[in-house]
């Protein structure tokens, strides 16, 4: 096969092409500089880590800012409304699926309606090649980004995801690992800190005029 | 200007409606049927009955063969009147066999051996024949119905609109044309003239197939509907026999000469009162009379609900994708014709003893195509088995309301203007698969308590006006280095429906936050919220309870 069709096909990539590519800022330096520029917007991104560690906070400035539907799919408890800026919430819905088929239906079917802004998919398995690269399909059709956490697991076959980060918890903030990025060399890291991604949990006094302020809200 | 009447008449509406693919699924029939017949032999086509009670689809009992309906267009069929045994319609196989309107079984059976034979149903006819009123509707207000087997319409107010006879009757006839109906039809100045001078029509389709199929025995060729011309009442030769005149007074009227609806008109009105009964006149003042006399007139039914029943039965949701196609195209007709959409749709299945069970589909946002609806229900049907051979499926539309124009803002990004789904329609998706309460938003209560105060209601029962229109406004544009924004920061994401037991060692990374529920509720609690990070370094939404037990609530993912 020549290499001109494997281009067409997507199987090589221009590293100059791929960074002109369209890119979203993630609101952090250090992540823009890890990510070359940022987010895909249009491509799946996995997060692997144990969770509750904050990852959905590197989003946050993104997702604050798109457009449609944000989908948070099989996440492993309930959305709490009081996280959710005013403005967005009403574009934030939860699905909960009995299966792991439906699951990837619906992520399939959020993908492609092009309503959807972003779809957030937890899994609890392991996606296949021809599972990803529908996904992938469905996520390019309808110019919307997946966001797939998963689980750290040992062994895995190497799927077409944009961008695979692994974030690892540790006393001093979010250590973030590249594991492919898609267009660069992996294995580069940074380390983004606490303080930088919740700023307000060490001021007490901006704690306590929150809460105030939130119940005089209601 | 004078009055103008249509009369089409449809000497073989059952077999016509039963024999004929539907024209939105002409070319997927052969396709759906053999898959069918692969997955069982026994299967053959539905057959569309109507009910004649509000103008659904009803039961019929049926004797007919298993056949496809490819099989059973090629064979010789009549439907027969229970009573005298006669003919009553017959297929253009039995035709070209010999058979005629009105002939015997015994005579029929005689010229054809493998005749097939279905009962005639007239209330049947008369269903098929609303529905084929309705049809016609949005082309002519002012529609009766003749008997079972023909349609009267007053075509002379409606010229102006159409700018002519000629395009008013090919808009009839492109009605009619994708029902590949045989039929005739008779225009002239005169409610009554119109339904004695009826001549075969040919539509296009029919006639490049063959014109020899067609239901007349004429030695003249059919011709096309645009290319009739009024007659007139004195010169339509109508035996006065086939008026409805009492036998009396048309004996008393043959045994004078008189034979003709023409001859009678041509005499004094006077002396025909003074010299013949009562019931004579009062006809002749009849006739004089611009509405149609012993005919009934069309009222179209506000309410969407269909039947059809099936002569095989199904036991594979696949076996009745096209059933539900059919029903699914009857009721966008409906719903467009009236510039409306449903919100739900009942679909009653029923077996073959009595059982019965009901699926409702619903689209918050509304939906009026055929296609939208049917992959609803292909993904409600998905989640469920059937659980007996069905006999009859039965469509209701609830909940329907005018169709609200759906405009598109100029500043929309190209990707939300050009969604293949708009959010209303994807959410309806996602609950038709997944359920009604699979599919949550958050929604803020009065209430101080955590648990109590956000809550994910099901977007089934209601939708958010942001999710039901398509007013999408710009991008929030919130800045995560304002103030204002940064206090969503110091909630979890993420909040478990019951606190768990902290366990293990950590530490605190906020000051104490206290909120209480309400004391004049009778259940006043306070809780002290911390923002804890364990072992692992996960960051937990913890609280103390006024016995110093400690607890999790929520996590920041």
């Amino acid at each position: 096969m020549e290499l001109h069709q494997l281009k067409q096909q997507g199987l090589v990539w221009n590293f100059d092409h791929y960074q002109a590519t369209q890119r979203q800022p993630t609101g952090f330096a250090a992540l823009d500089t890890l990510l070359l520029g940022g987010w895909p917007t249009h491509d799946l991104i996995e997060i692997v880590s144990a969770g509750f560690c904050g990852e959905n906070r590197l989003f946050w400035p993104w997702l604050c800012q798109m457009h449609g539907l944000r989908f948070w799919i099989n996440p492993p408890a309930s959305l709490y409304g009081a996280a959710l800026p005013q403005a967005i919430r009403p574009y934030c819905l939860q699905i909960d699926t009995q299966s792991h088929a439906d699951a990837l239906w619906s992520t399939e079917q959020c993908l492609q309606s092009g309503s959807a802004g972003a779809v957030l998919l937890w899994l609890h398995q392991p996606l296949n090649i021809h599972q990803c690269k529908k996904l992938q399909l469905a996520a390019h059709s309808g110019r919307t980004p997946l966001l797939l956490f998963t689980p750290p697991q040992q062994h895995r076959l190497p799927l077409p995801l944009a961008v695979s980060l692994e974030l690892q918890a540790t006393p001093e903030g979010l250590q973030l690992h590249v594991k492919k990025l898609k267009g660069a060399r992996t294995g580069a890291s940074c380390l983004l800190p606490w303080r930088e991604l919740f700023p307000l949990f060490d001021d007490t006094s901006a704690a306590l005029q929150l809460h105030w302020h939130q119940v005089s809200g209601l | 200007m004078n009055p103008l009447w249509l009369c089409v008449s449809f000497p073989c509406l059952q077999l016509d409606m039963q024999l004929a693919p539907s024209p939105q699924n002409a070319s997927q029939c052969v396709t759906q049927d053999r898959v069918t017949q692969d997955a069982n032999q026994d299967i053959h086509q539905a057959r569309l009955t109507p009910h004649a009670d509000h103008g659904s689809w009803h039961v019929a009992e049926c004797t007919a063969p298993t056949y496809g309906a490819e099989h059973t267009a090629n064979l010789p069929l009549v439907l027969l009147d229970t009573k005298t045994m006669c003919v009553v319609e017959l297929c253009t196989t039995a035709q070209q066999a010999g058979i005629r309107h009105g002939m015997s079984l015994a005579l029929a059976c005689a010229l054809l051996a493998d005749l097939q034979v279905l009962p005639y149903d007239p209330a049947n006819n008369q269903a098929l024949l609303q529905q084929l009123a309705e049809l016609l509707h949005h082309v002519c207000a002012d529609i009766y119905l003749q008997g079972s087997t023909a349609l009267l319409l007053r075509l002379d107010p409606m010229l102006q609109l159409y700018g002519g006879l000629a395009r008013c009757l090919t808009v009839i006839a492109q009605q009619l044309a994708p029902l590949q109906l045989r039929y005739m039809a008779g225009l002239a100045d005169h409610w009554l003239a119109a339904s004695f001078c009826l001549e075969p029509i040919t539509t296009a389709s029919a006639a490049t197939t063959s014109q020899a199929n067609h239901v007349a025995d004429a030695n003249t060729p059919p011709l096309c509907l645009n290319q009739l011309t009024p007659r007139s009442l004195a010169d339509i030769e109508i035996p006065l026999a086939q008026l409805p005149l009492p036998a009396r007074t048309i004996a008393q009227l043959h045994r004078v000469g008189l034979e003709r609806l023409p001859q009678l008109l041509a005499l004094p009105r006077a002396d025909v009162q003074r010299r013949f009964s009562a019931d004579l006149g009062h006809f002749l003042q009849q006739l004089q009379q611009v509405q149609p006399i012993g005919v009934t007139r069309f009222l179209p039914s506000e309410q969407f609900c269909r039947q059809l029943e099936f002569v095989w039965q199904p036991t594979q949701w696949q076996h009745i994708h096209r059933a539900l196609q059919q029903l699914l195209t009857l009721l966008e007709r409906f719903l467009q014709q009236r510039q409306l959409q449903a919100h739900q749709l009942c679909w009653h299945f029923a077996g073959a003893e009595q059982q019965q069970f009901e699926v409702l589909v619903q689209a918050g946002g509304g939906e009026y195509l055929q296609q939208h609806w049917f992959a609803l229900t292909l993904q409600k049907l998905a989640s469920q088995q059937l659980p007996y051979a069905l006999r009859r499926l039965r469509l209701e539309a609830q909940q329907l309301q005018a169709r609200v124009q759906q405009t598109t803002d100029l500043w929309l990004p190209r990707k939300v203007a050009a969604a293949p789904l708009s959010p209303a329609q994807l959410l309806a998706l996602l609950q038709a698969r997944l359920g009604p309460t699979a599919v949550k938003f958050p929604t803020a209560s009065a209430d101080h308590q955590v648990q109590l105060q956000w809550r994910l209601y099901n977007c089934g029962d209601t939708l958010p006006e942001q999710h039901s229109s398509v007013a999408w406004q710009g991008p929030p544009q919130l800045r995560l280095d304002d103030a204002a924004t940064q206090r969503w920061l110091y909630r979890p994401l993420l909040l478990w429906s019951s606190p768990q037991p902290l366990l293990g060692a950590g530490q605190k990374l906020s000051a104490l936050e206290r909120i209480s529920s309400p004391w004049w509720l009778g259940h006043h609690e306070l809780r002290d919220y911390f923002v804890w990070q364990n072992a692992q370094h996960q960051l937990l939404w913890c609280f103390r309870d006024q016995q110093s037990q400690l607890f999790c609530h929520g996590a920041f993912s």
